[in-house]
């Protein structure tokens, strides 16, 4: 009986600290009535059997794990970090996974999913293929051509990152391939706007510490404390010497009567 | 321990000890049995002791202020301030604040007579298109009378008037009358400064300041003394012990003084900063703030 009401508390507690679920491979069907894209696709019939042939996702929940490759708390923890980097850069990132790339070459499937779903105009995408016989992955910008995500973005800095986590993505670590991706996207977002972050040779990205400004705010600052206790021990050399002899003075006793007030002489000078 | 309890004013006398600091020359007595080891004006212990026998009758200020208060204020002062030098902060230091009764006259004055000023108001006048000044002097007599009361007469050349007179506000309206045994084992600093310079010097303190009095009575611009004709004269002199707590502190050959009034607790405190403590707290206010700036780079 003991036993069994451990066992229902450790279920029902189960459910209730359980990360909540993030069912995100949901697709919804499009039509020739609706072809379901953003305002702005023209759809012609050029481009029509690619939009029809591209899933057509939610575009705010930003991880479509197709190929499942992620346990839920895996996704809970992934979708937070997509939008930290979101609310750092205010780009779009969206992740996909997927064993069936739909007839499409990685490059145009990645291409398509970003823009016949509603994602913001600038953003990148990465998507992992996991059917053929050797794993792919690409990555995809989205931006104007000038634009400063295509710089900070660069094809160089997309070769760099796929080619860094794509060792993990071979040996099966999805989660530590897509969590590195986003700790370099967002690296690299930091490196060209706050100089925060450096890629090392390997790759990795190292936080840039600010040593000369450290060294100069630590010494500003311990000598301007030592500056204003200096000034407070030099009040205490300032003896003030108070002479109270005004208190002394007996105000009742004070007498001075004026006898005698006479001019006695006149004199003019001139005014300089 | 009363040798003549008479008060016949001839052989009045109460055994006493003198010691004598070679170091600063201070000399103190103590009326109780507790032997003196350290100088109490310059903590020498390069004391000389003789057997003496205290003769005056002096009025007492009694102590409230204990000597732990004392100690606490010393270090509250001095103990959380990182540029004081280590040696005010040391244990020895801190052991080393004297109870101290110091020896003053306090005297009523009273300044009575007639003082013949020069006066004079300037004007501006204008004759025939050319500015003038017009000066009309005036003779000018005043009959005065004012009068002082417990003006403080510092006796001993061992504490300076200008440190002296910083704490110095007592309550004399309630002296007590001198009773050996109120002194307790405290040291009595010996009367070392000649009486009529004192009192010289304090006849000018309050001429000086009288004479600032009586000319705000007078109606005019310019006013000078021409012949002063008042007299000082000081009446009710009285001999008093005065308590005080006193520490004198060497800091590469400059002596530091710490003062407390042993009645009210008002303080006088010199302190300096020193370079090495300068160097040393530098150098930690900056590990620590490089430590912080760092930490907040790198986990920010
Ligand atoms: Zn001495």
């Amino acid at each position: 009986m003991k036993k069994g009401l451990f066992y229902l508390l450790i279920f029902t507690s189960f459910f209730l600290f359980y990360p909540t679920t993030y069912a995100s491979t949901v697709t919804y069907p499009r039509t020739e009535e609706d072809f379901l894209v953003p305002a702005d696709v023209q759809v012609t019939e050029s481009n029509k059997m690619d939009i029809l042939n591209t899933p057509a996702v939610n575009a705010s929940e930003k991880l479509y794990d197709f190929a499942e490759l992620f346990s839920d708390s895996e996704e809970g923890d992934l979708i937070r970090k997509i939008q930290e980097y979101s609310v750092l850069s205010r780009y779009d990132l969206a992740i996909v996974t997927t064993n069936n790339l739909n007839g499409f070459v990685i490059g145009d499937y990645t291409n398509n999913f970003y823009d016949y779903n509603d994602f913001q105009n600038e953003g990148i995408i990465l998507v992992i293929y996991i059917g053929g016989l050797d794993p792919q992955i690409y990555m995809g910008t989205s931006a104007l051509p000038t634009s400063e995500l295509q710089k900070i973005y660069s094809d160089a800095r997309i070769h760099q990152t796929l080619a860094y986590i794509y060792k993990d993505i071979k040996d099966a670590k999805y989660y530590n391939a897509v969590d590195n991706y986003i700790k370099i996207v967002k690296g690299f977002f930091e490196l060209d706007n706050d100089k925060q972050y450096v890629v090392d040779g390997n790759g990795n990205l190292v936080k840039q510490i600010p040593w000369i400004e450290i060294v100069i705010l630590a010494s500003t600052l311990s000598f301007i404390i030592v500056i204003l206790l200096i000034n407070r021990l030099k009040k205490y050399n300032v003896v003030q010497y108070s002479d109270n002899i005004e208190t002394k003075l007996d105000p009742t006793s004070i007498r001075v009567s004026i006898t005698k007030d006479e001019q006695v002489d006149r004199v003019l000078s001139k005014a300089k | 321990m009363y040798q003549d309890s008479e008060d016949n004013g001839m052989n009045y006398g109460i055994a006493a000890r003198r010691f004598h600091c070679r170091d600063c020359n201070a000399s103190f007595i103590s009326l109780g049995s507790k032997t003196i080891e350290y100088c109490c004006v310059c903590h020498s212990n390069n004391i000389e002791t003789k057997n003496d026998v205290y003769e005056k009758k002096p009025y007492i200020v009694p102590f409230r202020k204990t000597l732990e208060d004392a100690k606490n204020d010393y270090q509250k002062k001095v103990l959380f301030h990182p540029l004081v030098p280590f040696v005010f902060k040391s244990k020895a230091t801190i052991e080393a604040i004297q109870k101290v009764y110091l020896p003053v006259i306090v005297v009523d004055a009273n300044l009575q007579g007639t003082v013949d000023f020069l006066a004079g108001d300037k004007t501006k006048i204008m004759k025939e298109k050319v500015a003038f000044i017009e000066t009309k002097k005036y003779s000018v007599l005043a009959d005065v009378n004012l009068n002082y009361h417990h003006i403080i007469l510092n006796m001993t050349s061992k504490l300076q008037d200008r440190l002296f007179h910083t704490i110095c506000d007592y309550q004399f309206d309630q002296l007590l009358e001198y009773n050996p045994n109120a002194l307790g084992d405290s040291a009595i600093l010996v009367d070392d400064k000649d009486l009529n310079a004192v009192a010289d010097l304090g006849r000018q303190r309050i001429m000086k300041h009288a004479m600032a009095v009586i000319k705000s009575n007078i109606n005019h611009e310019l006013k000078k003394v021409n012949n002063n004709g008042a007299l000082l004269n000081f009446v009710n002199s009285k001999e008093v012990l005065v308590p005080v707590y006193l520490l004198t502190v060497h800091y590469k050959d400059k002596d530091y003084i710490y003062l407390m009034n042993g009645e009210n607790g008002a303080v006088s405190l010199e302190l300096v900063f020193g370079k090495i403590e300068i160097i040393l707290f530098s150098l930690l206010m900056f590990g620590l703030i490089f430590l912080i700036a760092f930490l907040i780079a790198y986990f920010l």
